[in-house]
């Protein structure tokens, strides 16, 4: 007889820690679901408010826009065909504007590049890019000569 | 079953077994085997609930969602520009529909409606009302704000249904290309309507060979110059010349997208692709390239260009008086009917004919839009010789801009055949082998259009740092009774750059453009568009890839394209 009380026992006690276990996960699932969909309907909430952020977005940088804009603000115009350089002009312009001895407004070095073999590029060249650069080069000075300026406007700002 | 064979041969041996004891024996046997069985699903069972709640920590399989939540909401896909800009759009609305059946007071609900948005139909409001349907729409597309006034009238009965409506956010820019659609989302011109299809099965963004940048720099260019000269409509091209893509493409007036109801048919009307024209001198383009690639007419051959052509009532005249006589090169340059007539004269009707149904002139193009014109020309059996010479310099025959570009395109392009296309390619193009003209022909051509803007009608084209090669092109305006008229011309300008290495092609006419005080009274192509022409390519140049050249390279490359026509201009 014990031994079938033994047996009795020691099933039921794992009967009932089964279903405690298996009424936890089922609980925990539940909730689970619900967080699931409640994460999907703000998912869905966020993407629908991203699509219209990015039609906002498209509007407000419509080209047309943003010119006047820029017009308006920033005192801008269209840019000149001397105005414009590739990467690698400008690598032989910071070498010719180091050999020409301009004013270096701002601390920037040339990439690094051996110096005879960029001039040699430079005279080989049967048109002049020196004259073709200069203009631009001119431009820079300018530019960064204003920069300097508004800098030296801010500093003094700053320290009173 | 061991189990069972043990427990017979145990009770044979005993020699003890009733058939009652038998089967008891064999009952709990089974009991025992089936108590097993339990066992084990039970431990099985066990360990995967333990597995579960407590070791694996919730992390089972990760859900595999490939699908964006959007996607599920908006049911009709974006249209991009080449670079990704947004051209058209869906974004999510309400719209309010009315549940009659739940509605306490329809009267009042109907006034406190009618306050909120006076320009709602009574008609249709009491209609709305009256309906059994669980959904009568009331309005539709409404403003999250618009939704919260309804909220808080307080009206039981009143719902919304998830909608979405067609946005476009860079409005009128590339109105004649992207189009327009209604109000359930169903496109009516333009992209929206030959890619209705596309647009609704297949949610990722459609990519148009646009470049936004450039089209605004082409509507600014020629909205300003519509201005100036006081212009009746404006169009504007560039095309990629080695893959057919459509840069930009403009055509004016034009009107915004959101409100089409507003718009006027001359402003609807597309006039790159559905609007054929008389295109004039441009045609001198072909009309040269046929010259030479018969072979019969050489670049140097030189033609009687002083006196007018009468011909069967006709008369074929100069817009200047020329010098006596003049070379093929000079024809083009100062582009005179006279001499391209005599040309035309020259290679006949029939070889006209078919160089320009290889050129795709002569029939529909074929473009991703719904709106495009069939070219107008002579019936087959009535291409007589003044056809044949008036078409020389583009009368007579009408085509789509587009089409005349595409043709241009191709010439410039080795004579290999230039497919417009409104959709970004992806991939390397291949180059038709089949050459509609040598390169030693399109060489020459390109020569001769460099030296336009150098030198000739086109120089106010001349963009400072590119090699622009063009070619102008006035044509006068067939008037409301049907004779041409003398005050109302159509100036165009077709252009390549750069010109000895071709990558874009621009085009661009004005409609009716007036004489200006700006321009000593000039109304010609050369004084009105190709200047526009000019700050079109000035800017869209660098963001196209094509950089300045310094003035130096610029006449080493000018004098290296010139060179082989050069013997076939004279020395003054």
């Amino acid at each position: 007889m014990v031994r079938y009380y033994t047996s009795f026992f020691v099933w039921l006690v794992l009967f009932i820690c089964v279903s405690a276990m298996l009424y936890s996960t089922s609980n925990e699932v539940t909730l689970l679901k619900s967080r699931i969909s409640k994460l999907n309907k703000e998912i869905a909430m966020e993407q629908t408010s991203l699509h219209v952020l990015k039609a906002e977005w498209a509007y407000l940088t419509n080209p047309i826009r943003i010119e006047k804009q820029a017009k308006k603000r920033l005192n801008m115009s269209v840019i000149a065909a001397n105005k414009i350089a590739s990467m690698d002009e400008l690598n032989k312009t910071a070498y010719v504007e180091r050999r020409a001895d301009t004013v270096n407004f701002v601390d920037r070095k040339p990439i690094e590049k051996p110096a005879n073999k960029v001039y040699a590029a430079t005279e080989n060249k049967p048109y002049g890019l020196d004259k073709f650069n200069q203009g631009r080069i001119n431009d820079r000075v300018r530019f960064e000569t204003s920069i300097a300026k508004r800098e030296a406007v801010i500093g003094n700002i700053s320290i009173q | 079953m061991s189990i069972v064979k043990t427990s017979f041969s145990q009770i044979k041996k005993r020699k003890i077994a009733t058939p009652k004891e038998r089967a008891v024996s064999i009952a709990k046997d089974r009991i025992t085997i089936i108590l097993v069985c339990f066992a084990f699903v039970w431990a099985g069972i066990t360990a995967g609930l333990s597995y579960v709640s407590w070791i694996s920590d919730g992390a089972f399989k990760p859900v595999n969602r490939s699908k964006s939540y959007s996607e599920n909401i908006i049911k009709r896909s974006d249209i991009l520009d080449r670079n990704g800009s947004l051209l058209a759009t869906a974004i999510p609305t309400a719209s309010l529909c009315v549940n009659t059946k739940h509605v306490l007071d329809a009267e009042e609900a109907r006034q406190k409606l009618k306050a909120l948005f006076p320009e709602l139909d009574n008609q249709r409001l009491r209609r709305a009302f009256e309906s059994s349907s669980s959904c009568a729409m009331i309005k539709r597309h409404l403003s999250p704000e618009q939704q919260v006034r309804v909220n808080s009238l307080g009206i039981v009965g009143l719902e919304f249904l998830p909608d979405e409506r067609r946005v476009y956010p860079v409005s009128n820019l590339a109105v004649h290309v992207v189009g327009y659609s209604d109000i359930d989302n169903n496109g009516l011109a333009g992209i929206e309507r030959f890619m209705n299809d596309r647009l609704q099965q297949d949610l990722s963004p459609l990519e148009l060979s646009l470049d936004l940048r450039v089209q605004t720099i082409m509507h600014r260019e020629l909205s300003e110059a519509m201005k100036e000269f006081n212009a009746e409509a404006a169009v504007g091209l560039i095309m990629d010349i080695a893959t057919g893509e459509v840069i930009s493409m403009v055509s004016l007036p034009d009107f915004d997208p959101s409100k089409p109801a507003r718009a006027s048919d001359e402003q609807k009307f597309n006039r790159v692709t559905l609007g054929v024209y008389e295109m004039g001198s441009s045609f001198k383009i072909f009309n040269t390239a046929l010259a030479l690639e018969t072979g019969e007419i050489k670049i140097g051959d030189v033609f009687e260009t002083a006196e007018p052509i009468h011909i069967g009532g006709f008369s074929i005249k100069d817009m200047e008086k020329h010098k006596h006589s003049m070379s093929v090169s000079e024809i083009f340059i100062v582009s005179s009917n006279i001499g391209s007539a005599k040309m035309a004269r020259k290679f006949g009707a029939k070889k006209q004919r078919a160089f320009l149904e290889r050129l795709g002139l002569t029939e529909k193009i074929s473009i991703e839009l719904m709106e495009v014109g069939t070219p107008l020309l002579p019936p087959k059996g009535k291409w007589s010789d003044i056809s044949t010479m008036t078409i020389s310099f583009g009368h007579g025959i009408a085509v789509n801009a587009l089409q005349l570009a595409a043709a241009a395109a191709t010439i410039i392009n080795d004579g290999h055949f230039v497919n417009p296309t409104l959709i970004k390619k992806t991939g390397e193009t291949v180059k038709d082998t089949d050459a509609v003209v040598s390169p030693a022909t399109s060489n020459a051509v390109r020569a001769l259009m460099r030296l336009v803007v150098k030198s000739g009608t086109g120089r106010r084209a001349n963009a400072d740092g590119y090699m622009v090669g063009g070619k102008t092109g006035t044509a006068d305006i067939v008037a409301k009774d049907k004779k041409y008229s003398t005050d109302a011309r159509r100036a165009s300008f077709v252009a390549a750059f750069p010109i000895d290495k071709p990558r874009y092609l621009v085009f661009a006419f004005l409609d009716n453009p007036k004489r200006s005080a700006k321009t000593f009274g000039y109304a010609t192509a050369g004084w009105t568009v190709a200047p526009a022409v000019r700050n079109i390519i000035s800017q869209a140049a660098p963001m196209l890839g094509v950089l300045p050249i310094p003035e130096e390279e610029l006449k080493a490359r000018d004098d290296k394209i010139i060179a082989p026509v050069k013997h076939s201009l004279s020395s003054e």
